[in-house]
C-alpha cells in the first residue's frame, strides 16, 4: 500500500472537513477500507486519528480569523460528552434501526433546510466578537440528544453539530462550522484514544493519513475563508442527505 | 444561564491565545514526529511489513523502544491525541480563574467523561 495513496485520502478528508466543519470519517473510512483494503478497525482508528488532525491545523486558522467560539464549544462540550455516554450505556437496549430511521429522517429535513437555505444565518462577515448565540438551552438539549445518537449510531460528531448551532442557536454558517471543527477534535481524541488503547492503530495508515489530513485541512481552511458561504451551506446540506441517506439504508435495509 | 454574564472569547482574549499556541506547537511536534518515523521505514524498507501496530505507551517509556520507527510514529500519535484534551484542561483553568465555576465544572466533568471512556474500553 503505498504511503502517498493513503496521505491523498488523508489530504481530500482533511480539505473537506476542515471546510465544512465535519470530522470526515464518512468520507475516510470508506476509502480505506473499499479503496485500499484496510480493516474496518483500522480504517476507523485511522478516521478517528484523521478528525483531530484537522481539527488542530483548521481551529487554529479560524481562531485567528475570530470564528471559533469556544465559550460556545465548552459549554456544549459537557452535554455531548455526556449524551455519548448515555448513548453507549443504551446503545444494546434500544433498537438501532428505528433510531437510525429517525436520525435519517431528521437529517434529510435538515439537508433540504440547508440547500434551500431556509432561515439559515449567513453572515458572511460575521465574527464572535458579533456573535450573539440564542436559545442556551436548546442547544445543550440538541448537544445531549446528538451526542447520544452520535454513541448510537456511531456516526460523528460535525453533522449534528453544524445544523445545531446555526439552526438552533442562530449562529452564522461560517462560525458554525469553525466552532464544530474544534468540538469534533476533541470527541475524535476520545475515540481515537479507545481505538489505540484496544491495538487497533495501524502506525503506516495512520501516519501516512494524518500528514494527508495536515495538509489538506491547512488548504481547505484557507478555501473555506475564499468560498461564498452560500457554496458551504450547499455543501453541507449534501454531507447531510448523504449521512441521511445512509441511515434510513441501515434502518430498512437488510441486517447484517 | 445567562450568556452575557460569562466571559466572552475573541482573539485578543488568553484563552484563544493559549489554545492557539497549544494546537500549533502540538500539531508541530507530530508532523515532526510522524514524517520522521516514515521517512525512518521508507528508507529502511520495512513499510511492507505487516505488523506496525500501536503499543502500550509505557513501552515508549525506554529508549530502545522509542527510538525506532515505530515508537517515532507512536509518539507522534500520541502527541496528537493529547492535544485536543489539553485545550479542554485550559479550558477548565481559564474558567476557574476567572470565576465561572459552573463552566469550570462542565469542563471538567468532560474531561472526567472523556476519561472513563477511554478506560473503560479497555
Amino acid at each position: 500500500m503505498s504511503l502517498l495513496l493513503l496521505a491523498l485520502a488523508g489530504l481530500i478528508t482533511g480539505a473537506l472537513g476542515a471546510m465544512l466543519g465535519v470530522g470526515g470519517g464518512f468520507i475516510l473510512v470508506p476509502m480505506l477500507t473499499v479503496l485500499y483494503g484496510v480493516p474496518i478497525h483500522s480504517a476507523v482508528a485511522a478516521g478517528q486519528i484523521g478528525v483531530i488532525a484537522t481539527s488542530t491545523v483548521a481551529t487554529v486558522h479560524y481562531l485567528k480569523q475570530d470564528l471559533v467560539h469556544l465559550h460556545l464549544a465548552y459549554g456544549l462540550l459537557f452535554a455531548a460528552t455526556v449524551g455519548a455516554a448515555i448513548g453507549a450505556l443504551v446503545g444494546s437496549r434500544l433498537d438501532e434501526r428505528i433510531l437510525a430511521g429517525i436520525f435519517g429522517m431528521v437529517l434529510a429535513w435538515v439537508a433540504l433546510r440547508m440547500i434551500r437555505g431556509q432561515n439559515i444565518p449567513d453572515d458572511p462577515d460575521a465574527t464572535v466578537a458579533t456573535c450573539r448565540p440564542v436559545h442556551w438551552w436548546v442547544g445543550q438539549a440538541g448537544a445531549l440528544f446528538g451526542g447520544t445518537l452520535g454513541g448510537l449510531l456511531g456516526i460523528g460528531g460535525g453533522v449534528v453539530n453544524v445544523p445545531l448551532l446555526c439552526m438552533g442557536m442562530r449562529v452564522p454558517l461560517r462560525l458554525a462550522g469553525a466552532t464544530s471543527i474544534f468540538l469534533v477534535g476533541i470527541t475524535g481524541a476520545s475515540a481515537a484514544a479507545v481505538y489505540y488503547s484496544r491495538g487497533y492503530t495501524d502506525l503506516i495508515v495512520c501516519g501516512a493519513t494524518v500528514l494527508g489530513a495536515f495538509a489538506g485541512s491547512w488548504i481547505g481552511a484557507r478555501l473555506a475563508s475564499r468560498i461564498q458561504s452560500s457554496y458551504l451551506r450547499i455543501a453541507f446540506g449534501v454531507v447531510a442527505a448523504y449521512t441521511g441517506i445512509t441511515m434510513i439504508v441501515r434502518a430498512v435495509g437488510p441486517s447484517l | 444561564m445567562s450568556e452575557g454574564r460569562l466571559p466572552q472569547a475573541s482573539p485578543t482574549n488568553a484563552l484563544s491565545r493559549s489554545v492557539a499556541w497549544v494546537l500549533q506547537v502540538g500539531t508541530g511536534v507530530a508532523i515532526t514526529l510522524i514524517t520522521a518515523g516514515l521517512a525512518w521505514l521508507a528508507a529502511t524498507g520495512e513499510q511492507g511489513d505487516p505488523d506496525h501496530f500501536a503499543v502500550p505507551p509505557a513501552a515508549l517509556t525506554r529508549l530502545e523502544g522509542l527510538v525506532t520507527a515505530d515508537g517515532l510514529l507512536n509518539l507522534g500519535l500520541l502527541v496528537l491525541m493529547a492535544v485536543p484534551v489539553i485545550c479542554v484542561a485550559i479550558g477548565a483553568v481559564w474558567y476557574a480563574r476567572k470565576r465561572a465555576w459552573l463552566y469550570s465544572l462542565m469542563i471538567i466533568g468532560a474531561l472526567l467523561i472523556l476519561a472513563l471512556a477511554v478506560l473503560g474500553s479497555r
